[in-house]
């Protein structure tokens, strides 16, 4: 396996004339979790869209398993190993939950235990209930967990989670969380992560990466993180009760 | 009545056509029907475009035409004993089903391989008159052959020969359409909830989307679209048999507009509507034309109700009754 599964490098990227990323590094290796914090309208979402190609980069290199990326469409980059979970759930309204998972692209990459459609309905007992159901007439929750679902079914080696546990109950987002934490970081598999809730985010992941007006302006381990609340404040908007 | 209960009717139903138009003492109904599972087939064809690929193609007709000319050309080289000229070998065509058929098939599926391969880089209504523009080009193009009829288009004198069937026997001819059709809706059928099927499904739904699990959506539509084209060339093969005729207002753009009038009718969410749009077309086409030349006029505003009060056509029409 290669030393880092994600690799940026410089990325400048945006929508038409306007740039909303200035000159973003970062790399993940294999069995991290990685925090991508900042204020809303700080380009975290279009950094998670920028690795993937669904907006295009104006300039810099993306790497996935050494492999450069260049100009590649989006399903090219998701085969690399790269699975996304957008925010807002955007499951396929019309098909049924069987059908959203398996409408995929498979690849097992090699992995001892791949994810596959009985993996996922262990994972989510709830939606082996409603394997006919259409999944627009699914609860927020139980679109998310399909979201969820169908992306680990790419057997992705990076996962890029956008709010991916938002309309889960607490219990189901704490299973998720444990899930994805030791079953992608045992298998050498890798998170990036934005999430709404700081604390979920300071406990899961090793490090943060923080953006502000789309650049990089602190990075480090998350305990490190702790012990900064002045920096927290500033770009989180968080106060002492959080450090 | 269940889905599968339904089906089995309408085979039955379909089955007896013959006996049928016997019984009531008008065997051109028999024939009436032979047209109806011809353009149902080409229909269901333009049905699994539009409404389940998202594609509205409006050149469906030019691989109808395809197909028709497939065996018009056959028939002649090798009624001439001459040769076809643009191919790479020596052949003097065939009047063998066995080989018109899957040829005609053959030919306009590449050729719909070659139209989905630009005209599905665009979207929505750039699709719709790019696929228009190329069903145009190659009206244009058959009209300017005159070894091929230019606008008067090809007379054929003999009919496809099929091992078992006669196809001047109208009931063989109408046995052999009519299987076929059947044949064709069980491949749509099968394609359609198969893995293949739910990716197509998918990719109307959102195209980004499904990009970001891995798939290469425009491979898979372009299967579609090809296959869909390979359907029509085969529906227009028949058609070819049965007006014993291949011109090139067959490729017209009114051709492929009326298909899409069948589809609405009959419903775009339905394998079965486009040949229920077909029957109702042509029937309709069938019993109007008895009363007055000017028919249009009374289809054109039965079209607008069954757009406004009927949604999803006929099918749509009839699925809510059995809600």
């Amino acid at each position: 396996m290669a030393e880092q599964l994600l690799e940026l490098e410089a990325i400048c990227s945006g929508y038409g004339s306007i740039q909303v990323l200035f000159d973003i590094d970062l790399t993940i290796a294999p069995g991290e979790i990685v925090g991508l914090m900042g204020r809303n309208g700080m380009g975290k979402s279009t950094l998670l869209k920028t690795i993937l190609g669904i907006v295009p980069h104006q300039q810099g290199t993306r790497r996935v398993m050494g492999k450069v990326m260049g100009n590649l469409p989006s399903h090219a980059v998701a085969r690399a190993g790269i699975g996304y979970v957008p925010e807002g759930r955007q499951v396929f309204p019309t098909l049924n939950v069987r059908e959203n998972l398996v409408c995929v692209e498979a690849n097992h990459r090699g992995l001892s235990e791949p994810w596959n459609l009985d993996r996922v309905l262990d994972l989510f007992p709830r939606l082996g209930q409603r394997m006919n159901q259409l999944a627009g007439t699914l609860s927020g929750g139980e679109q998310q967990m399909l979201a969820i679902g169908r992306a680990l079914m790419t057997n992705p080696l990076v996962m890029l989670l956008d709010e991916a546990t938002e309309g889960l109950a607490p219990l189901m987002r704490q299973e998720v969380w444990h899930v994805l934490q030791h079953n992608l970081r045992e298998a050498g598999q890798a998170i990036l992560l934005v999430d709404q809730n700081p604390e979920a985010m300071l406990r899961i992941c090793d490090r943060q990466v923080i953006l502000n007006n789309g650049q990089v302006v602190w990075r480090g381990p998350s305990k490190m993180l702790h012990q900064e609340p002045e920096l927290m404040e500033r770009y989180l908007g968080l106060g002492a009760t959080h450090s | 009545m269940n889905k599968l209960a339904l089906a089995s009717l309408m085979i039955l139903l379909g089955l007896a056509v013959p006996h049928l138009a016997e019984a009531v003492g008008d065997p051109f109904l028999t024939t009436m029907a032979t047209r109806m599972a011809i353009m149902g087939m080409a229909v269901a064809s333009l049905g699994f475009l539009v409404g389940f690929a998202g594609l509205v193609s409006f050149g469906h007709a030019a691989f109808f035409g395809i197909g028709a000319y497939v065996v018009a050309i056959l028939f002649k080289h090798h009624s001439e004993a001459s040769p076809i000229p643009f191919l790479p070998f020596a052949w003097e065509g065939s009047l063998s089903g066995m080989v018109q058929l899957p040829l005609a098939f053959i030919a306009s599926f590449l050729f719909a391989l070659l139209v989905g391969a630009l005209s599905l880089r665009t979207r929505g209504v750039f699709f719709i008159m790019i696929t228009l523009a190329f069903a145009q080009m190659l009206y244009h193009f058959m009209i300017s052959l005159p070894d091929y009829g230019g606008e008067d288009g090809l007379s054929i004198w003999e009919r496809s020969q099929v091992p078992g069937l006669d196809l001047y026997n109208d009931y063989d001819f109408y046995y052999l359409c009519f299987g076929l059709l059947v044949g064709v809706l069980l491949l749509l059928r099968m394609i359609i909830h198969s893995s293949f099927g739910v990716i197509i499904r998918a990719a109307s739904q959102d195209e980004a989307r499904l990009a970001t699990l891995g798939v290469p959506v425009f491979r898979y539509r372009l299967l579609a679209f090809a296959l869909a084209g390979g359907i029509a060339g085969l529906s227009g093969a028949l058609a070819a048999n049965l007006y014993e005729f291949s011109g090139p207002g067959l490729m017209h753009w009114s051709r492929s507009g009326e298909m899409l009038v069948m589809l609405i009718l009959g419903g775009m969410g339905s394998l079965f509507g486009g040949v229920a749009g077909a029957i109702m077309f042509i029937g309709l086409e069938e019993i109007l034309a008895g009363w007055t030349e000017h028919w249009a006029l009374i289809l054109g505003p039965i079209l607008i109700m069954v757009v406004l009060f009927a949604h999803g056509g006929l099918m749509g029409f009839f699925s809510r009754g059995r809600s």
